[in-house]
């Protein structure tokens, strides 16, 4: 009876950590809980491990932090923060591909804005002429060390300094057919570019897929996993996680966060944990 | 452990093929190949553990016919890859 | 220590509402299975799955710009050797830039970008190379007239002296027609190639060399007119006229000659296309003559004609021949085979080279017949190829034209296993009865960690599988008439699958039988206490002792002594 018992306790577990993995994920595009290839979650455990914090729904944002990278972000919510890092001499690092960070470039009053497209290259680092290779032609701070990057459907920026640009022989494919045809003229598309305001500096990145778990799941991408480095390679490194898409989760996921992150789960937990093994002595069972 | 009945060993590999499957579902990667040479290690390993001390349990005798069919299929399975190997 | 009944009878009902559950749940679907693979769930909206696309890692911008360098620089020194008129020099740059044009072509063709931009500066290049192959050769030809005028004048022979002139006319008039051709594209051409960050000085340095090559042909030629008309002054009393029709032609067209020769002497007539000779004939008795040629294998642009006849040299009038589209069409045959056809408008193009290329790269070149139709096997690798025919051949006054992409299924040779094949099937059939054997091994085999444990586990599992068979289970008893006695009963019902069980009944057999109140819960201790002088009781009870805690291993002799003698102690206490 006793290893019935065991069997029957195993299995139990099993099946309580599969729904408890199912629940805590979601599909969401670029989302922290995403642990799938389209997710972030990879990026965002490299930037704690790296010392970054993590801005939270339920955590309050860091006061001094001279670099702070928001991941597609939606709204102008991020605004009073980011006014704080600029203000302080720090970077703001913004990534998006569908424009939905224009509102707030808007209203902190940078000149630079996402245009939306498809952007495609004859110099294709995969089978498809939008995972696009450009070679980096600045030397700023932030790509020390970078002199290729591979980029998954980005977009392009209008204004602002040019730190990466495409290729020549590089298109908008309005026709989505992947190749150049009437009306689609070859030139380079500016994918990073980035402007002086105030005393701090904004960086424009207009592909949010830099930071997507497939691009790390790759095992040789040029100098991507350098980039990442070194945007995270700063004093005090805030990474948001509520005004953007890696806050995003569906259902059950989003609650299972919060109670777990919050400080008073773990005390429970533990202290239940005591309690079955106190429990299992006494019946003699352990 | 003594694994004395017939019952134990069928939740045993019940469990272990359960493992492995909910690994290879986690990390997105099913092949029925390697879960197979897999339950069939984990076969092998439990026949070696279903050794009782006086005597061979009838269940052991028939498990024992099911892992040479699963030893010929695995070599089966390897002149295959082989195939693949050596014809690319 | 009791067993308990097999539990699987409650949780029968169990498995089966599970499978009813499980079931449900897969009927749906089951109609279409689609198995998750990682190529299924290969893109978004916003980004692509990159680790499972194929790495290509294609940097056709670092190859295509240097190219377009490359055939810029080409066709500079090109042209600054036919300036010198180093001919050997030209020759080896003119095959260079050729080469290097096509791999361009190929280029933006594997690339997939004919509807570009950059197609724009590969069809102005396709016509550069045109006019640059025509100057390599007229002025290779104009070169050779010297030697020729030399030749003739010391061999005092006017008549070839005066056609050494008309060619040179005729050469003149064609570098001409093709340097203005060349120049007038250089600002389009530079336009285009600093859109793309081309360096274009070796080019417009190529334009201005073409420029003072034509006309120092210009100053050669008037020398040399004028020098062989003082040499030799022209017949006063015969000439010959000349006349073309149309003065525009295209491919498959028919262009009339015809003329007259004034004066008396011979009737034969020669024209000459081009400075070469075309045609050799007779005109009637009234002097004319009449030729229709057929415009097939000719370059476009400017050609210049004048006709001779012993002596008389006629006008040299030019036609012009005008690039024609044309459409090519391609289709598997299946097997590796492949056909076409290759039109021009309507008109078949006759006798004309197709070059057929997979993935950028020529796998045969097959030739059209009189129907403009071509067909040829493609020497290919087994599986699937996308060919492309292409036909860019400049010596015709046709458009370069590609066919669409086309999948040719190879099926793979029968006779292709070769050596490989040999090492092959016997392994294979030696894996499989590698794992046979194994297999039957393992059978075979009896599991050692036991062996020297059990000496006699050879014979046990025979006889065990016997009285399992004959014992099934506690269900079926033992005949009571024989024993009558439970726990030997419960004894012989354990015996096989759990000897040290087995030993227990008797012993809480013996405990009873010694008085003890509580026999299941009896040690030994309480047994030696109660019975203290029973020296086989003794014995049986240290030996059990050994067995079941020491972990003595029981030979077949211990059992039937273990038996034995508890038989004998029960008989005792009966």
């Amino acid at each position: 009876m006793r290893i019935s018992l065991l069997i029957a306790g195993l299995l139990i577990l099993l099946t309580l950590g599969a729904m408890g993995a199912h629940l805590q994920a979601t599909n969401a595009e670029l989302s922290r809980f995403n642990p799938g290839w389209n997710g972030t979650a990879v990026f965002f455990s490299l930037a704690e491990r790296n010392g970054a914090i993590v801005h939270s729904p339920g955590s309050s944002p860091v006061d001094h932090a001279d670099r702070y990278l928001l991941i597609a972000p939606d709204g102008v919510g991020a605004e009073p923060i980011a006014r704080g890092v600029l203000a302080g001499g720090g970077t703001v690092i913004i990534a998006d591909e569908d424009g939905g960070a224009n509102e707030l470039l808007e209203v902190l009053g940078v000149e630079m804005r996402i245009i939306p497209g498809n952007v495609s290259s004859a110099d294709m680092e995969f089978a498809s002429p939008r995972t696009v290779r450009a070679q980096v032609s600045s030397n700023h701070s932030v790509l020390t060390g970078v002199e290729t990057l591979v980029f998954n459907r980005p977009s392009f920026i209008e204004g602002g300094e040019p730190l990466v640009r495409t290729s020549v022989l590089s298109w908008i494919d309005h026709d989505g057919d992947g190749s150049p045809g009437s009306g689609e003229t070859l030139g380079r598309y500016t994918l990073i570019a980035s402007e002086r305001i105030g005393a701090g500096d904004v960086i424009l990145i207009a592909d949010a897929s830099l930071f997507a778990s497939t691009m790390k799941q790759v095992r040789r991408l040029h100098d991507n996993p350098r980039l990442v480095t070194n945007l995270l390679d700063s004093d005090t490194v805030m990474v948001d996680a509520v005004y953007g898409r890696p806050a995003d989760a569906e259902g059950p996921a989003y609650i299972v966060h919060t109670v777990k992150s919050a400080p008073i789960s773990s005390i429970i937990v533990i202290f239940l944990l005591m309690m079955v093994v106190a429990f299992a002595f006494r019946r003699q069972i352990l | 452990m003594q694994i004395r009945s017939g019952n134990l060993a069928v939740s045993a590999i019940t469990i272990w093929m359960g493992i492995v499957i909910f690994f290879m579902i986690l990390a997105e990667s099913p092949d029925l190949e390697i879960l197979f040479v897999l339950v069939l290690i984990g076969m092998l390993v439990i026949a070696e553990l279903a050794d009782p001390v006086h005597a061979r349990p009838l269940f052991l005798k028939r498990l024992r016919y099911i892992i040479a069919c699963g030893v010929i299929l695995f070599g089966a399975i390897v002149a295959h890859k082989v195939l693949e190997i050596i014809s690319s | 220590m009791r067993r308990d009944a097999k539990g699987s009878l409650p949780t029968l009902p169990a498995v089966a509402v599970l499978i009813c559950i499980v079931l449900l749940l897969i009927t749906p679907h089951a109609a279409s299975p689609v198995l998750y693979t990682t190529k299924s769930d290969s893109f978004t909206a916003m980004h692509d799955r990159v680790s499972v696309l194929r790495q290509v890692s294609q940097d056709n911008t670092g190859i295509a710009l240097p190219l377009m360098e490359e055939i810029f620089s080409s066709s500079g020194t090109l042209v600054l050797n036919i300036n010198l008129r180093d001919f050997e020099s030209a020759e080896r740059d003119l095959d260079d830039y050729l080469a290097r044009s096509r791999q361009f072509d190929n280029m933006v063709v594997r690339l997939d970008m004919s509807q570009s931009d950059l197609e724009e500066w590969r069809r102005l290049n396709a016509q550069n190379r045109e006019d640059l192959t025509s100057l390599f050769e007229d002025t290779q030809r104009f070169s050779e007239l010297k030697r020729l005028e030399i030749e003739y004048r010391d061999a005092d022979n006017p008549d070839m002296l005066y056609s050494v002139m008309y060619e040179g006319e005729a050469l003149r008039s064609r570098i001409k027609e093709t340097v203005t051709s060349y120049e007038g594209r250089s600002e389009e051409m530079t336009g285009v190639s600093e859109r793309f960050g081309v360096e274009t000085t070796p080019y417009t340095q190529s334009v201005d060399d073409a420029r003072s090559l034509s006309v120092s042909v210009e100053d050669e030629q008037e020398e040399r007119s004028t020098e062989i008309r003082r040499v030799a002054p022209p017949r006063a009393d015969r000439s010959i006229t000349i006349g073309l029709e149309p003065a525009e032609v295209r491919y498959g067209d028919i262009l009339t000659i015809s003329g007259r020769i004034i004066g008396s002497g011979s009737q034969d007539v020669a024209l000459y296309l081009d400075s070469r000779l075309l045609w050799n004939g007779t005109a009637a008795s009234d002097g004319t003559y009449l030729h229709r040629m057929s415009i097939g294998m000719i370059r476009t642009g400017m050609h210049t004609l004048y006709a001779t006849s012993d002596g008389a040299f006629s006008d040299v009038p030019a036609f012009r021949v005008i690039r024609s589209p044309t459409s090519l069409t391609l289709a598997s045959s299946g097997g590796g085979n492949v056909h076409g056809v290759l039109l021009s408008g309507d008109v078949p193009v006759r006798d004309a080279p197709v070059r057929i290329l997979s993935a950028g790269r020529p796998v045969a070149t097959l030739t059209t017949d009189a129907d403009g139709r071509f067909t040829g096997a493609l020497r290919l690798s087994e599986g699937d190829h996308r060919v492309v025919a292409a036909f860019d051949d400049h010596r015709y006054p046709l458009e370069p034209s590609w066919s669409e992409e086309v999948l040719v299924h190879v099926p793979p040779r029968k006779e292709s296993q070769g050596v490989g094949g040999i090492i092959l099937y016997p392994l294979v059939v030696l894996i499989l009865l590698a794992s046979l054997g194994g297999a039957i091994w393992y059978l075979r085999r009896q599991s050692s960690p036991s062996e020297p444990r059990v000496s006699v586990m050879e014979e046990r599992p025979d006889r065990t599988e016997e009285e399992h068979a004959e014992d099934p289970g506690p269900e079926l008893s033992p005949p009571t008439d024989e024993y009558g006695d439970p726990f030997l009963e419960a004894y012989h019902a354990a015996v096989g699958s759990d000897y040290p069980a087995a030993l227990r009944h008797l012993f809480i057999s013996l405990a009873g039988a010694a008085g003890l109140p509580d026999p299941a819960y009896a040690t030994v201790g309480d047994i030696r206490r109660k019975q203290p002088d029973d020296p086989r009781l003794h014995a049986w009870l240290s030996a059990y002792e050994r067995v079941l805690y020491g972990g003595h291993t029981i030979t077949d002799a211990d059992r039937d002594w273990f038996l034995a003698e508890y038989l004998f102690l029960r008989e005792e206490d009966a």
